[in-house]
């Protein structure tokens, strides 16, 4: 009489894209919209598209649509390239090319150790989460190693969802055997049999890539069971995204994999303890997973002597269009990003720079006078930023402060899941103070610093807590532009 | 224990608690909006965020766990300067209309707190843009929604029902039933769950809306089904507006039904009788009570001096308290002098007392509600929980998806049943090859529990020896079922436990009602399912004091304490100081029968209409016109008063009365007085008192309270010792409570039977009814109630549950509806051996060819006409599971 339904209708509502694709989709992200004076007709039509894209990753020829493909300049600006060391050099997208690169030469090495030193290695290399909040990826590996169950699994985070960002997107298009090498070697070291790829949506290439690299190991025994003769048993599964930014938090994420409506959850219980379908989890992002091979062949030793403080290794970072040299490096730990905007994206093509916005909108801008800092999670935190994925995004005069806390704030009300008040509510709240709409100027500048607190402190996960740390850091380094938004 | 400090003061409190929680015992007051005990921790509206020290940013305090020498700020200034800000967004900074605001709930008093109420708020609620209007009991209007989601999450995690839903996301989340915007339309099953939780009055009892808030709330039991939940009844110059489930009920636990929550519009139907009536010269007439009294005693005394007292039959009622059965059976024992005394459980559960007693002493539950959290297994048989006990039912069903094994054994695809592992759709009427089959398949896999065996059953190898003819493959045949499917049934029962049984009418209501439950008995011995947590056998009883009314007395073969007469007879004679009659009394089928053959010349009923209910109306018409007297007492003048009743005694709902009800797990329940008597109407025990007095027993029924009757019950029942009134306050005591000490019993025969150590199985013999199908009655009929309508909906029907279930239906399947072009909606004739009835017809899909199943609900339908004459043999309930019929088109 009352039977149980399908909830799957509502589940996908949740979605910007719950379907296909749209034949060509316009992007409206950050580096879009800093752009957008370069090609304003260009811009307008990510506007009008019914549901918005929030970031194709192709901020380097930024405003940007789908069509076409295209791939950035990428440089190993390091001595020791980790990342990029395959695709400095082009592309590695079959098994042929990526064993002669040394290809599964890590795996081999790793199947003769013994989980719990795999596991050890890269705790002792420093290695800690490329996705921005920086956990030790020793001990993620450790923890989940040390759960007692018969199912546990990785997850590979390859909702690379920060606008900016197109790490995660050229190594998966490039050098996808890499990334699946590290996931096998996590699989290992944790105990888990079998991993899951969450790729957003506006990555087809990635997709695409790393659905055909899955299929060639297959083919070729890399994955299954029996892995190069061992008893190590593995697949992958690749999950596309349905247009959610907020999918790239992880409980989010989890919850998206698993058919639910991808509110974010509480933690603790953390993925590593209850994870994908209630199961310890490795939740690693894609750039993280790319480096772990390299640890494996050549030491944790070796990687922990690149870099400096606390930040071992190199980074990745993306530059936007309005660099002189836009485009994909992989930077020591430790630059500074003097260096990184001057020396290596040689200035801003036209205009004078205003700020940069590193990691993402959802967090605090760097001032040019902060400039002396160095990369590094705890440095840039000190900054007033966020290292996050290490996307770059420059803005110049042509973005006024009050457009540019209306853009970020709109896209935080569009992307918030609204499981909490303080982001489902509060972004709205600010982007409509931002664009012209606080009617009856019921919102007061002391409300200004107010919402941000409320933002900051009381917003359940890092989407409403970092439009809060964007908009202190606007009122602190920009105090006139934000004061006349009230006047 | 952890010690923590919150707000200076420093307090030690379990390691389980969260910082909202450790608040609370202190007395420090955090607002919060979307949290709710009964729902798992979410932390969304962030109003409950506090400082603690060390920490680098502020935390839900509803979800935050307290730790060792943690200390906490609640309300720092900035935090209350966040939470004010929270409150003004979820006003929309001041748009949302906050007129029709509930007043009694957190976002009113919060909005209050922080200064966020104009002055001159308007009372009720007008805004037409997003309401709902079209359920009959609940009003949705989502302007005043901000987002907490506990409707939706109630309805998933206490209701299981996931009729709320989220569409959308950010702030364009819209809240859906089943993707539409009408929870009359939906699979809504109007719990009230959603309309209790929601902090700000978007769904809102329509009473609420229509009549304002009660001045006064009464904390009581639920007058319908046997489960016990408690209400909490609010009133209104003594007029129920509302009822709300009571949030720390160990039953219920802050939990109700569309009956419980929401069907209380009878106590106040303008059709109350609420004056005594006497029949002269065919005609109804008011009189007062002394004249109605007089009538009354003035018959019973003229019949007995002409027939003697084995001439008046008693009929108790199991809608009326503990306190009214022990007098209604004191009353026919002592000033009328017989044992005819009886109540409704003969027509339902009387085969459960008297099975469970007879293999393990005592003629109750084993187990408790509470069981269902810590059992991995559930084998339901012939009982159907989602619809006749909801609140049982819901955590049934929230335990089986959360991964317990759910079996289910019924004709019918309940809803259990399409959410089971296993379902065996069995043949009506043949319960017990199939539950003798299971048993085949534990001895023969040899999956019994051994030591079990060896310490508490005398009998084994000789009851294995009898089973072996019961194979799966020869009930299979008889039953209609696979017998994988027996096999595996009996697999996962034995070893996935501890496993618990629930049973229903489906196993009393036939000629081997009895059998059966002893059938059932077996299967818990054989496995060791009994005397542990999380498992027994567990009848879930159809009204909500008919454990208690067999268990008082009403029963002519037991005395108070379900005592047979001759091992009581000294204790009773001593304290009631009088003779208890030898002779041996009839039940109220006998009763009937007796009547019908001139045997029985009075009869007084209490609160059951007995002409409607029982089977083969034409017999009871028969036996009721032999009558010379009939003493009706109910609050409505139900079908038994109105064609047969001789005087007509107007009695309270329970919501007017105090007293105690027993629940289906053994458990006394304190009932209060919410509202005044009606008129000039009375409670049950008033009533008896005053007719015994009139026939000169005032002294043996001096009572000025329900508590009064209450401690001479238990110096009378010994397992009742120790219940007093007094703690009786929060919850109820399950029996045995032999002492005032003593804290009750919440599972049975944990190392011994109450008969014994040892018990012994029972070989049950296959005797198939002669409710047999031919040509012209091709189809195997069971009767049953709804959801929506209780038995003969004398309390629902004029509480607006009409808009739910308007009048009887009998369905069929979907072969046998094309067979004879039926359309669902359509009127059509059901014809047994015994009568004929019009109902309309619906088709379920998910029923067997040559099976129907139709409610009983309707009195202008009067199902009964067509149900026979069979009854169990051992306790003389009638076979309502099984009819054959045909099915005329009108």
């Amino acid at each position: 009489m009352f039977s149980k339904r399908d909830i799957s209708r509502e589940v996908e509502s949740f979605y910007s894209f719950p379907s296909a694709l749209n034949e060509v989709e316009f992007c409206a992200g950050t580096a879009c919209f800093v752009a957008r004076e370069n090609d304003p007709m260009k811009f307008s039509m990510a506007a009008r598209q019914q549901s918005r894209t929030y970031c194709l990753g192709r901020c380097y020829e930024a405003p940007s649509s789908s069509e076409g493909r295209s791939v950035p300049r990428i440089e190993a600006r390091t001595g020791t390239p980790i990342v990029l060391d395959n695709i400095a050099n082009g592309p590695v997208t079959t098994l042929d090319m990526y064993r002669k690169k040394n290809g599964f030469k890590a795996l081999q090495k790793a199947l003769e150790m013994k989980p719990a030193e795999v596991v050890d290695e890269i705790d002792r290399s420093l290695l800690r989460g490329r996705g921005g909040a920086g956990f030790p990826t020793g001990k993620k590996w450790a923890s989940v190693l040390s759960q007692d169950s018969s199912e546990k699994y990785i997850v590979v985070n390859a909702d690379e969802g920060d606008p900016g960002a197109y790490i995660d997107r050229m190594i998966m298009e490039m050098d996808p055997f890499k990334l699946l090498e590290g996931g096998m070697i996590a699989g290992y070291a944790t105990g888990a049999k079998s991993g899951y790829i969450y790729i957003r949506r506006e990555y087809p290439q990635a997709i695409e890539s790393v659905s055909n690299a899955i299929k060639e190991m297959q083919e070729a025994g890399y994955l299954g069971s029996g892995i190069m003769g061992s008893g190590f048993s593995f697949s992958f599964r690749v999950i596309s995204g349905r247009g959610s930014y907020v999918c790239g938090e992880e409980t989010s994420l989890l919850r998206s994999i698993e058919g639910k409506r991808p509110e974010v959850g509480l933690r603790p219980p953390y993925p590593t303890e209850k994870g994908l379908f209630g199961q310890p989890t490795v939740v690693n992002n894609v750039e993280t997973l790319s480096n772990v091979p390299w640890i494996i062949n050549h030491g944790a030793a070796r990687f922990s002597e690149i870099g400096f403080s606390k930040s071992r290794g190199t980074k990745t970072v993306s530059l936007n269009s309005l660099f002189r040299n836009p485009g994909l490096y992989e930077v020591e730990m430790g630059t500074t990003l003097e260096e990184i905007v001057s020396g290596i994206g040689g200035g801003l093509r036209s205009g004078n720079l205003k700020g940069i916005i590193v990691g993402g909108p959802i967090a605090g801008i760097i001032h040019p006078s902060k400039f002396a800092t160095r990369l590094g999670y705890e440095e840039m935190k000190a900054a007033g930023g966020e290292l996050g994925h290490g996307g770059i995004v420059a803005f110049d005069e042509n973005t006024s402060i009050r457009d540019l806390i209306a853009h970020v704030s709109s896209f935080v009300a569009y992307e918030s899941c609204g499981k909490c008040t303080p982001c489902r509510l509060g972004s709205r709240a600010v982007e409509n103070i931002f664009s012209g709409n606080n009617k009856g100027k019921l919102w007061t500048r002391n409300d200004y610093e107010i919402l941000s607190d409320t933002l900051l402190e009381a917003s359940l996960c890092g989407l409403g807590g970092g439009l809060g740390e964007f908009l202190k850091s606007a009122a602190l380094n920009y105090p006139k532009e934000v004061d006349a938004c009230f006047a | 224990m952890f010690r923590v400090t919150i707000d200076g003061i420093e307090g030690k409190f379990g390691e389980q608690e969260t910082v909202l929680e450790a608040a609370k015992h202190l007395g420090i007051d955090i607002p919060t909006l979307c949290h709710d005990s009964r729902l798992e921790e979410y932390g969304g509206c962030r109003l409950c965020i506090v400082r603690i020290n060390g920490r680098s940013r502020p935390e839900t305090s509803c979800t935050a766990k307290i730790q060792d020498g943690m200390t906490v700020e609640t309300s720092p200034d900035d935090i209350e300067k966040e939470r004010k800000t929270l409150l003004r967004l979820m006003t929309r900074n001041g748009e949302m209309d906050l007129r029709g605001l509930d007043r009694r709930k957190e976002f009113y008093h919060h909005l209050e707190r922080y200064g966020l109420l104009p002055a001159d708020l308007p009372g009720a609620g007008i805004n037409g843009a997003k309401r709902w209007e079209d359920h009959p009991f609940i009003r949705v209007d989502m302007d005043k929604c901000i987002d907490c989601y506990r409707c939706v999450r109630i309805c998933e995690e206490v209701q299981g029902q996931f009729v709320w839903q989220r569409w959308n996301r950010g702030d364009r989340v819209v809240l859906l039933a089943d993707g539409r915007e009408s929870l009359k339309e939906s699979s809504c099953v109007s719990c009230g769950a959603c309309a209790d939780t929601c902090p700000t009055g978007a769904i809102e009892d329509l009473s609420i809306e229509e009549e304002g808030y009660p001045d006064k709330y009464t904390r009581s039991v639920c007058p319908y089904c046997g489960t016990g939940c408690e209400i909490s009844i609010g009133t209104m110059n003594g007029k129920i507006v509302e009822i709300l489930p009571v949030k720390d009920s160990p039953v219920s636990k802050g939990h109700l039904c569309v009956k419980g929550r929401y069907s209380f519009g009878f106590a106040n139907s303008p059709d109350r009788i609420t004056d005594p009536m006497i029949r002269i010269n065919g005609k109804w007439k008011k009189t007062s009570w002394e004249e109605a009294i007089r009538v009354v005693g003035d018959n019973f005394r003229n019949i007995l001096s002409r027939y003697g007292p084995d001439s008046i039959g008693v009929l108790g009622s199991s809608r009326a308290t503990n306190e009214e059965n022990y007098l209604a059976q004191k009353f026919a024992r002592i000033v009328i002098g017989t044992n005819n005394v009886d109540g409704c459980a003969r027509v339902c559960h009387a085969p459960t007392a008297a099975g469970m007693g007879y293999t393990l002493g005592t003629g109750a539950a084993t187990n408790s509600f509470n069981d269902i959290e810590k059992t991995h297994t559930m084998m339901l048989i012939g009982v159907n929980p989602t619809e006749n006990h909801p609140i049982v039912g819901a955590r049934i069903k929230e335990k089986t998806l959360k991964g317990a094994n759910l079996i289910v054994i019924d004709p019918r695809r309940t809803e259990l049943a399409s959410l089971a592992k296993i379902h065996l759709q069995i043949r009506p009427g043949t319960n017990i090859p199939l539950l003798n089959a299971l048993a085949n398949v534990i001895v023969t896999e040899d999956l019994v529990d051994h030591r079990f065996l060896d310490e508490r059953i005398n009998n084994f190898n000789a009851f294995r020896e009898s089973l072996l003819e019961w194979t799966p493959e020869r009930a299979a045949g008889i039953c209609g079922v696979d017998a994988s499917g027996i096999r595996e049934a009996a697999r996962l029962y034995a070893t996935g436990g501890p496993a618990m049984l629930f049973h229903g009418l489906g196993v009393t209501e036939h000629s081997q009602g009895t059998d059966g439950v002893m059938a059932v008995v077996n299967l818990a011995l054989l496995t060791g399912n009994i005397g542990k947590e999380g498992s027994g056998v567990n009848p879930l009883r159809g009204q909500n004091n008919v454990q208690g009314s067999a268990h008082m007395g009403c029963e002519p073969s037991k005395l108070t304490g379900y005592v047979p007469i001759e091992t009581g007879r000294q204790k009773f004679e001593e304290v009631w100081k009088r003779k208890i009659p030898s002779t041996k009394g009839l039940d109220e089928m006998q009763m009937i029968d007796s009547a019908a053959s001139g045997g029985l010349k009075a009869l007084w009923i209490q609160g059951w209409d007995v002409y409607l209910t029982n089977p083969d109306m034409k017999h009871t018409e028969k036996a009721f016109n032999s009558l010379e007297f009939m003493v009706i007492q109910d609050f409505f003048l139900n079908e038994t008063a109105r064609k047969f009743g001789s005087v007509f005694l107007p009695a309270v709902t329970s919501y007017e009365k105090d007293g105690t009800f027993m629940n289906s797990e053994r458990r006394v329940q304190r009932v209060r007085k919410a509202m005044e008597p009606l008129g000039n109407s009375k409670a049950d025990w008033e009533i008896i008192d005053l007719v015994a007095a009139y026939m000169g027993f005032g002294k043996d029924f001096a009572f000025n309270t329900p508590e009064d009757v209450w401690n001479e019950i238990r110096e009378l029942w010994d397992g009742g010792h120790g219940i007093t009134y007094q703690r009786l306050e929060n919850g109820g005591i399950q029996w045995p409570c032999p002492s005032e000490d003593h804290p009750g019993t919440r599972i049975l025969h944990t190392d011994k039977f109450t008969l014994g150590k040892k018990t012994s199985l029972v070989e049950i013999k296959y005797l198939p009814t002669s409710e047999v199908t031919a040509a012209d009655y091709p189809i195997l009929l069971s009767t049953g109630r709804s959801l929506f309508q209780f038995n003969a909906a004398t309390m629902t029907n004029r509480s607006g549950n009409r808009a739910f279930h308007d009048t009887d239906y009998v369905y069929l399947s979907r072969n046998d509806a094309e067979k004879m072009k039926l359309k669902t909606g359509e009127k059509v004739k059901l014809v047994s051996r015994y009568g004929e009835a019009v109902t309309k017809f619906s088709v379920d899909y998910n029923l067997k060819d040559g099976t129907a199943f139709a409610t009983f609900n309707d009195p202008e339908v009067g199902l009964n006409q067509i149900t026979g004459p069979q009854r169990d043999a051992k306790q003389n309930t009638p076979e309502y599971k099984v009819t054959a019929i045909r099915i005329e088109k009108m």
